[in-house]
């Protein structure tokens, strides 16, 4: 068997910023330290020559040194055992750990064992151990990680802040509908004219309020998770027909009329259909909304085995590709002139995409400015 | 006419409801929360309870656990006021006993006295 033996270029070694170590495996002494010791942990080359293993193991940090031991004696035993000639750029074992610096304080380490060179025998005669301080890194992982943390807590508190807050904005705003309902539902005197339409302004704006609190309030338990889906095994094309009557009289109002598309044979699915509904009459709002009066909005339901689809299509303003990733965020809005009057909380497309996802599918955009779009939600059975 | 108790811890809503079913022609008494319900209902003995499912002290679960609704009071009629965010506590209302429920922030008085007559047929 060849010898591996190659003299190291000492003049370079001692160039490099991390420490470079040669290690008798036989005698568990370093013959060779390079300067950079003196820099990474404040001791002398000789400090290690002379102490050995010992010495080292004596400066690694307490909580780390059992593991340090096991991985180096595991790599070393096993590159032994192998008798395998190994190039310098393949470390037999790579470790972080802690090592105490002279004045006290522990440095982190990233330390690579590589073989050196082999007896006649094949046997391990010396490794080169590499280590660089990697206490910086560390820290700004450690800071990042922390960070994080942070910030999840922070959105949590914020998210409960909403939750609360919707909830107290509710029943005010409740009130308020019973206390016009009341009038517009002749418990108080005949109103007149202008009273009727005062009030019923009144009353469309406090609906309008409630819609913004109930949106606010399933999305921050959707983001705080507290949302379950309640799955059952639904008619797809029922609850599909259900969300377009829901929808009737907005399209009505707008002049916009419906084409509803099914297929001939049903769709059943385990889905939740309360939301799976929510949700149909999200994307038809929103076509109605983005539709100039008079258009037709297609809602469609196809079928195979495996999924469904259910897509909403319409002829209206439609959504420049730059805008997609843009659709499905909180509070996201998209300028456009022409729809400037469109009312929302930009919760919608949100809580939709989030709903479908919880469902193991995902809504996806079609669209052409000026021509209109298309959301297929599509959902595997 | 019939005996009903309104069990609603806001003030605006309890009295707009009292308002309308008394015009129905109905007797009624209020409380405040979930202690408040369980003494008037002693000497009271409604024939249908409005429960809001949410109040400070003792919410309107705990009131229908409480009395123990669905086996001790079988002929008591028992509507939960609630919202669309709370379906678990429906549901465990419905076990418990109650009949019927309305989601508030989405029911006019006139919504509110349909249900109660609808109810009070059954």
């Amino acid at each position: 068997m060849d010898v591996f033996y190659k003299p190291m270029p000492r003049h370079l070694v001692e160039l490099v910023p991390g420490m470079v170590t040669l290690f008798n495996v036989k005698t568990s002494k370093y013959t060779y330290v390079n300067k950079a010791i003196y820099k990474v942990l404040g001791y002398k080359p000789h400090d290690l020559i002379e102490g050995g293993s010992e010495f080292t193991h004596s400066i690694v940090h307490p909580d780390d040194l059992q593991f340090v031991l096991e991985k180096d004696s595991e790599a070393l035993r096993q590159a032994d055992r192998d008798k395998i000639y190994r190039t310098g750029s393949d470390p037999i074992s790579s470790l972080e750990f802690r090592m105490r610096h002279k004045k006290g304080h522990y440095v982190w380490m990233h330390t690579d064992c590589i073989v050196y060179d082999r007896d006649e025998e094949g046997r391990l005669d010396h490794v080169l151990y590499i280590a660089n301080d990697i206490s910086e890194r560390i820290e700004s992982e450690r800071k990042l990680r922390q960070r994080t943390e942070d910030l999840v807590d922070i959105n949590k508190s914020k998210d409960e802040f909403v939750a609360i807050a919707s909830h107290q904005l509710r029943t005010p705003a409740t009130a308020v509908k019973q206390y016009l309902g009341l009038l517009l539902e002749g418990y108080a005197e005949p109103l007149l004219p202008d009273q009727r339409s005062f009030l019923e302004k009144a009353f469309e704006s406090n609906e309008r309020q409630l819609h913004i609190v109930d949106d606010m309030l399933r999305v921050a338990q959707l983001d705080l998770e507290k949302m379950n889906l309640r799955p059952v095994r639904t008619d797809i094309g029922g609850l599909v027909k259900d969300a377009a009557a829901a929808l009737q009289g907005r399209l009505k109002t707008r002049r916009q009329t419906l084409k509803l598309s099914l297929p001939k044979t049903s769709a059943q699915a385990k889905v939740d259909p309360e939301r799976l509904q929510m949700v149909i009459e999200n994307l038809l709002e929103n076509a109605s909304n983005y539709s100039a009066s008079g258009k037709e909005i297609e809602l469609k339901l196809r079928h195979t085995a495996k999924k469904i689809e259910i897509s909403v299509c319409d002829a209206g303003v439609g959504i420049n590709r730059d805008d997609y990733p843009k659709l499905f965020q909180k509070f996201s809005r998209i300028a456009n002139t022409r729809t400037n009057s469109v009312s929302g909380t930009g919760l919608g497309l949100y809580f939709s995409a989030k709903i479908v996802e919880l469902h193991g599918g995902r809504i996806k955009v079609e669209s052409a400015p000026g021509k209109g779009s298309t959301f297929t939600i599509m959902l595997p059975i | 006419m019939a005996k009903i108790l309104i069990v609603e811890d806001e003030k605006a809503l309890n009295e707009a409801y009292k308002l309308v079913l008394k015009r129905e022609g109905h007797d009624i008494r209020v409380a405040m929360n979930g202690q408040e319900a369980l003494k008037v209902f002693e000497d009271y003995k409604p024939d249908l309870m409005l429960l809001d499912l949410r109040m400070p002290k003792m919410g309107g679960l705990e009131v229908l656990e409480q009395l123990d609704a669905a086996k001790k009071h079988p002929q008591l009629k028992i509507i939960v006021f609630t919202n669309y965010d709370n379906q678990e506590e429906i549901d465990k209302a419905f076990k418990q006993g109650a009949t019927s429920y309305i989601l508030k922030a989405w029911s006019s008085p006139g919504d509110l006295v349909r249900v109660v007559n609808t109810t009070l047929k059954k």
